[in-house]
């Protein structure tokens, strides 16, 4: 189904604000992984990882999904589709990508804040819980290369997007040389 | 610029391949961090 210029713009905006988000939470994420990774103080550490745990399951997670879901509903409803452009299916790949590693690394990100959340933990379990630093700076970077791809859209047709262009412009020609062989 | 239709579909483009050659490489490192029993993994902190 194709989206009118209303429902597309609707939805562009909805997707850009979410997308964005995603980068700025897993930015606020990044801050307080940096901080476990850097501090001994145990107060500070326990702040530190029941946050991590907050943003993760409240922001960084639904804005994930948020995002992977309104671009493919933008792919499905306008001209770019989900596998014409290549630009659209790297996207959709580090995407699809990043989110099923942000669901795993969630449930590490759970398991630090439940045991720095319970005042019985000791400040040595504290100091040795670590750290998710590769996961969050991978995840950034593979957050802002896909930001990259959406804003300059590099050409490069798929096989896929070749024939439907073509099928389309074969449409197109045959519907004008109807109109003027009747005019 | 429109493809040529009689040309067949256009080849990859070379930013594509480059990042599908990256890719292989990154999963290639991941794979040797597990396999040589780095502590990757979401199993890491298990007991």
């Amino acid at each position: 189904m194709t989206l009118g210029r209303r429902g597309r713009n609707l939805l562009l905006t909805a997707h850009l604000a979410v997308a964005v988000g995603w980068i700025g939470t897993v930015l606020a994420y990044l801050v307080l992984d940096v901080t476990v990774a850097t501090s001994r103080d145990p107060i500070v550490l326990r702040s530190a990882y029941v946050a991590m745990g907050r943003v993760a399951d409240w922001a960084i997670v639904p804005l994930a999904f948020a995002t992977l879901g309104s671009g493919v509903w933008i792919g499905l409803g306008t001209r770019w589709g989900l596998f014409r452009h290549y630009w659209v299916v790297v996207s959709l790949i580090l995407t699809v990508f990043a989110v099923v590693v942000l669901l795993v690394e969630a449930r590490v990100i759970r398991a630090y804040s439940n045991v720095a959340a319970n005042p019985e933990t000791a400040t040595s379990d504290l100091l040795a819980l670590g750290n998710t630093l590769p996961h969050s700076v991978g995840g950034l970077i593979i957050l802002l290369v896909v930001l990259a791809l959406n804003i300059y859209k590099p050409r490069g047709l798929t096989p896929y997007g070749w024939r439907k262009q073509h099928e389309a412009n074969a449409g197109c020609n045959r519907a004008r040389t109807d109109t003027a062989k009747r005019t | 610029m429109p493809e040529d239709a009689d040309a067949g579909p256009p080849r990859m483009p070379t930013w594509v391949k480059a990042f599908i050659v990256a890719g292989i490489v990154i999963a290639i490192a991941a794979l040797i961090i597990l396999v040589a029993g780095g502590t990757h993994g979401p199993g890491r902190h298990a007991p």
